[in-house]
């Protein structure tokens, strides 16, 4: 291995210290760049005990050597803490560290989860504020979604008020900040579905609050990767709970039946795997009903034109069709008056 | 810098065109500086917004001179912009037109190029995925670029692997191919880098002189020793080639990616290291510039004033593009949908919901306002829309072919015209007529490849052709002068020199005027002849327009028959 150079540390709990120690100067100097160097060149050294190279391949007892003083020294801390500071490409290194270390199992425990969860929460929560760093959104956003793999950690964000925060970060007005943070909530809200059925059933109101804000978004992207996801959770059967109140709501059916009106047609596409379910369900709220009465000549003319024909999907023309029935049965607003 | 809106910018001409967006040059208003600007039409059925997402991810994380610098992104209506660094100096595929490039020392400068970008891409856990010539760019300066990261990917770490097939056949790995040895990793970039090598030295990467992409699949797969791909190429008989180039050839091309060098180690290599001296290193960039301005000499002596075409997307994306593509683009574009009108009125925002809200709700009023006009503006958008369908869609030469013959600039006409003004001496008029209709041949070709995506195979057909066309201008001994048609010169009829390429058009459009004696002929009218001339060309010989028998099958099932009219044609025309 390349611990042959002088200066160089002997051994892989030497090589951590000697990081975190330029980790540390980075935070105290304003020219910084000497420390970048060498901090640059400990964290390519850390790479090479962890993956080995082509004529090395990584040894499982230095790996351990290095994990173990990873945790008694809180280097994942001070790197998370100076990721602003560190080198762009060094960046990218931390989060080879990182999620390397988070595979790592001893027995069938992940070592560094609990250390995540039980001794360094502060870590995570730097994470999660990410977005509001251009410079180290991204890196935040991808070593965070590495996190949520594991459940625990999955709820701890969510219990955590700073989670809402996600609703303003997907809306931030830099693209790829604003879609790898919708990226995270898309995954905090999806891998675990459990733990996600849950949290939707005691949160229901002020997460029908954010999410219908985000559907209003006048940014197009914003606006179709919200009503994705919102298709995505109302067809897990889990989120029974939130369904049951969500499909009863005429404020969310307005929300959706303006997304069917809308002019590009994947947001009509989208927002119909939502509007399916309202005519589908079988005990309907009557205020819902009477919406859907009243607009039933809408709704037909509406679906008569409706294209879908080149998402070439068999499944979506039979459904609108289906639908298309239903709305049908439905008695006709004249007669109901005449009545 | 980072650009943020469309403000900041000024687009000027397109210079590519992809599956999902067009790329333009840009200027950045403040600076003067020069941007590639990408266009991503986010409502195409093919723009994959998680895609997408993940080919910005990875651009924004790469800073090294050797990749295309990301400037920026923004998304404007249903439009994402993405604002890269401009590269003024082509493709290598562009700089390989003029022929092979053969000098060792500019092989190894440009591979070492490429090298260093994979390096850093691969420590990063990115793979490139679809490295090839299009996607290797140079600029003024003699800077080596790589681009397009449409198909890249991020590896969770140095152990997985990915299993998704992509990449252009030619380039492609046996691996990739066969998707075995539990999916590919970085090694596929390597290969790919080998096959680009190859192309530098012998000008066509890798069996594209052999096979077509499909059947060259098949070779590659196929190969299980290392031998087997070696000898398919013919690398032990090349006799040009140094053994230090091709010693790095045969690391790039071990079929085991496990066996295959890493760029680490391919950059330690001697074809790579043989030239690093500080002496060689300040002759790189001139012997770069060289390929530049040989390409424009080229260029200039061709009549080509194409624009560089350096975003070229993967081509099996576009096949399957092409695959999924049939039919629907039209009528979807026709049938615009119309704006409903939702009664809401019995909707009451739910007081208890909270402030938040009940502002939304205001929001959502505004906005149900605003979609009230865009329906007149929505149909007023499709008529252009549907109008350019034809230049989007991946590859219909033909209609294009068509217009442009307009009545004005009508290549037969001109020929006429110059053949009434045949003297006797036959070596003037070759003097005459070969610049004029090289010219008329550089704007068809310019026309056909500017508005159209064209495949490799058949911008090669194209190119052949034109030789043989050129070619073709040369004299005939008429056996039968009054077999020759009235309708052009009576005063010279018999004792002119006949022009083989002009008697062959002459013939051609003839016997295509004939009264159709089959459904293809009457299809074969119309697809080749202007609607002009048609009009009145048709109504003289038949006395009846063929419209009506045309209107009863669909313009749809129009682009398969003429695809495959057209390539038998042009096969024939090269017999």
């Amino acid at each position: 291995m390349a611990f042959l150079f002088k200066r160089n540390p002997k051994t892989p709990p030497d090589l951590i210290r000697a990081l975190n120690e330029q980790v540390v100067k980075l935070d105290q100097t304003i020219d910084n760049k000497k420390y970048q160097d060498e901090a640059a060149r400990y964290l390519t050294q850390v790479k090479l005990i962890l993956h080995g190279d082509d004529d090395n391949d990584p040894q499982p007892d230095q790996i351990s050597q290095l994990a173990q003083e990873v945790y008694s020294s809180d280097c994942l801390y001070l790197l998370i803490y100076s990721l602003k500071k560190l080198d762009f490409d060094s960046r990218k290194d931390v989060l080879i560290l990182f999620s390397t270390l988070l595979r790592r199992q001893t027995g069938n425990k992940s070592p560094t989860v609990d250390y995540l969860i039980n001794h360094k929460p502060e870590i995570l929560i730097m994470l999660l504020r990410g977005p509001e760093n251009q410079e180290i959104g991204l890196i935040s956003g991808q070593i965070l979604r590495d996190c949520i793999k594991f459940e625990v950690i999955n709820r701890f964000i969510l219990h955590h008020q700073i989670f809402w925060n996600y609703f303003k970060y997907c809306q931030i007005s830099i693209f790829e900040i604003a879609t790898d943070a919708f990226t995270t909530l898309h995954d905090l809200l999806t891998i675990h579905k459990k733990l996600v059925s849950e949290f939707l059933a005691s949160n229901y109101d002020t997460f029908t609050v954010q999410i219908n804000q985000l559907l209003q978004s006048k940014n197009y992207v914003t606006k179709r990767q919200s009503v994705r996801l919102l298709a995505e959770l109302v067809l897990q059967r889990q989120n029974q709970y939130f369904l049951n109140k969500y499909f009863d709501d005429t404020n969310n059916l307005k929300l959706i039946m303006l997304l069917l009106s809308d002019k590009s047609k994947n947001l009509q596409i989208e927002a119909f795997h939502i509007f399916k379910f309202f005519v589908a369900k079988p005990k309907k709220s009557q205020k819902v009903l009477d919406i859907l009465i009243k607009n039933k000549e809408n709704f037909l003319e509406l679906f008569k034109n409706f294209d879908i024909t080149y998402a070439n999907d068999s499944n979506l023309i039979e459904e609108r069709d289906y639908i298309l029935g239903e709305i049908q049965k439905l008695p006709d607003i004249d007669k109901i008056r005449a009545a | 810098m980072r650009i943020n809106s469309a403000d900041e910018l000024e687009v000027c001409e397109e210079v590519g065109r992809g599956a999902f967006g067009i790329v333009y040059r840009g200027l950045i208003k403040s600076t003067n500086e020069e941007v590639a600007i990408k266009q991503i039409d986010l409502e195409n059925e093919h723009a994959d917004l998680i895609e997408v997402n993940k080919e910005i991810q990875i651009i924004s994380e790469c800073r090294i001179p050797q990749i295309t610098q990301f400037k920026g992104c923004f998304v404007k209506q249903y439009k994402l912009w993405v604002i890269m660094e401009y590269v003024n100096g082509g493709s290598l595929f562009d700089l390989l037109r003029p022929g092979p490039v053969q000098n060792e020392f500019a092989i190894s400068a440009i591979v070492k190029e490429i090298l260093i970008a994979l390096l850093y891409l691969h420590n990063q856990g990115k793979i490139h995925r679809d490295l090839k010539s299009q996607n290797i760019l140079l600029n003024r300066l003699g800077e080596v670029k790589l681009t397009d990261f449409g198909v890249s990917t991020q590896l969770s770490s140095n152990f997985s692997r990915r299993n998704t097939t992509v990449g252009t056949p030619f380039w492609m790995a046996p691996e990739v191919i066969l998707n075995n040895n539990g999916g590919h990793s970085f090694k596929a970039d390597i290969w790919s880098l080998g096959c680009c090598s190859y192309e530098l030295f012998t000008g066509k990467p890798p069996l594209q002189n052999a096979f077509t992409p499909m059947k060259a699949l098949r070779q590659i797969s196929k190969c299980q020793a290392d031998q087997d791909f070696i000898q398919l190429i013919g690398l032990n008989e090349m006799t040009e080639i140094s053994n230090c180039f091709k010693d790095f050839l045969y690391q790039c091309f071990l079929v085991d990616p496990k066996e295959r060098s890493s760029a680490m180690k391919l950059l330690k290599h001697k074809f790579i290291t043989q030239y690093s001296n500080s002496k060689s290193e300040a002759n790189k960039s001139k012997e770069l510039k060289k390929l530049i301005t040989r390409k424009q000499l080229w260029d200039q002596a061709h009549h080509v004033s194409k624009v560089q075409n350096f975003y070229v997307p993967t081509e099996i994306k576009l096949n399957q593009n092409r695959w999924s593509d049939d039919k629907q683009t039209e009528p979807s574009q026709q049938n615009q949908p119309k704006t409903i009108h939702f009664d809401m009125s019995s909707i009451i925002c739910d007081p208890s919901v909270d402030g938040a809200a009940g502002e939304a709700g205001m929001v959502s009023l505004s906005a149900y306002r605003d979609l009230t006009p865009p329906t007149s503006e929505g149909t007023g958008n499709s008529t252009p829309a549907s109008k350019t369908t034809s230049a989007t869609s991946t590859s219909t030469p033909p209609p294009n072919h068509s217009k442009e013959q307009s009545p004005k600039d009508t290549p037969l006409q001109l020929h006429y015209n110059s053949l009434t003004r045949i003297s006797t001496r036959q070596e003037n008029i070759k003097k005459n007529l070969q610049p004029e209709l090289h010219k008329i041949i550089n704007k068809v070709f310019y026309k056909l490849e500017s508005k159209n995506n064209l495949l490799t195979s058949q911008y090669d057909s194209l190119v052949a052709l034109n030789d043989n066309i050129i070619s073709l201008v040369s004299f005939i001994q008429d056996s039968s002068a009054t077999a020759t048609s009235s309708s052009s010169s009576p005063q010279d009829k018999g004792s002119s020199p006949k022009v083989l390429i002009c008697s062959y058009l002459r013939y051609f459009i003839k016997e295509l005027m004939r009264e159709g004696p089959s459904e293809g002929r009457t299809m074969l009218q119309k697809l080749i002849i202007p609607s002009v001339i048609e009009a009145k060309g048709l109504a003289t010989i038949s006395g009846r327009s063929s419209s009506n028998k045309l209107s009863s099958s669909g313009p749809t099932q129009f682009d398969e028959i003429e695809q495959s009219l057209m390539e038998s044609w042009i096969e024939k025309m090269k017999e």
